[in-house]
């Protein structure tokens, strides 16, 4: 099983203010998981809660964050 | 909530000293991990949201504390003495801070977002952002 993968506003607006490098890598690990959703830890509400690190090659910064999914 | 800030001369630590208390660190982010469903209630009604700020404020505590301690063993990272766990708790502060920076509001939000279907496609996402970057 796969989810087709939805952005509300908000989270593309987020996404706008990351480089264009790390968007794309975003966009890329948040495929990946639709793709594969047993990669979730699915809570009781039916929502999960995933890491994701990319190093941003361009500024050499390690960037860490979670982004929710409903499921 | 950690010790360490309390105590003084704390610059003075020895890389094994320093070692228990970042493994203490690493610990209580551990022990505070197992909450995370709490993070997000379903709504801003009822004691849900009274318990996630909780939770956050927790997060803040800890973060502010681990990042202190952090800040007192960074002459001796900077001098490469190896302290075990050190990585591990930049990592962790990290995505503690990230955390932090999304609210349960804006979670609430944005299932009542998607509740209207105000939502965009990757596809149509990846469209918009590469048009915006000149790609």
């Amino acid at each position: 099983m796969s989810y087709a993968l939805r952005l509300v506003n908000d989270a593309v607006a987020q996404l706008r203010t990351l480089d264009a490098g790390l968007q794309e890598d975003v966009l890329d690990e948040l495929d990946a998981v639709a793709a594969v959703p047993s990669r979730l830890r699915v809570d009781a509400l039916g929502e999960a809660v995933h890491d994701f690190d990319a190093m941003s090659l361009r500024c050499g910064t390690l960037f860490s964050f979670g982004f929710t999914a409903t499921t | 909530m950690l010790a360490a800030h309390t105590l003084p001369n704390l610059p003075d630590l020895t890389a094994e000293q320093a070692e228990y208390w970042v493994a203490a660190a690493l610990a209580e982010a551990k022990a505070l991990r197992q909450h995370d469903d709490r993070l997000y209630p379903p709504d801003g009604d009822g004691s849900g949201l009274a318990s996630a700020q909780q939770l956050r404020a927790a997060w803040q505590r800890w973060a502010d504390d681990a990042e202190a301690l952090l800040e007192q063993l960074r002459p001796k990272l900077r001098l490469k003495v190896h302290v075990i766990g050190a990585l591990d708790l930049d990592y962790a502060i990290g995505r503690a801070r990230a955390m932090l920076t999304l609210t349960p509001e804006a979670v609430i939000f944005s299932r009542e977002q998607m509740r209207r279907g105000s939502v965009q496609s990757a596809e149509e996402v990846r469209r918009e952002l590469r048009a915006a970057a000149g790609k």
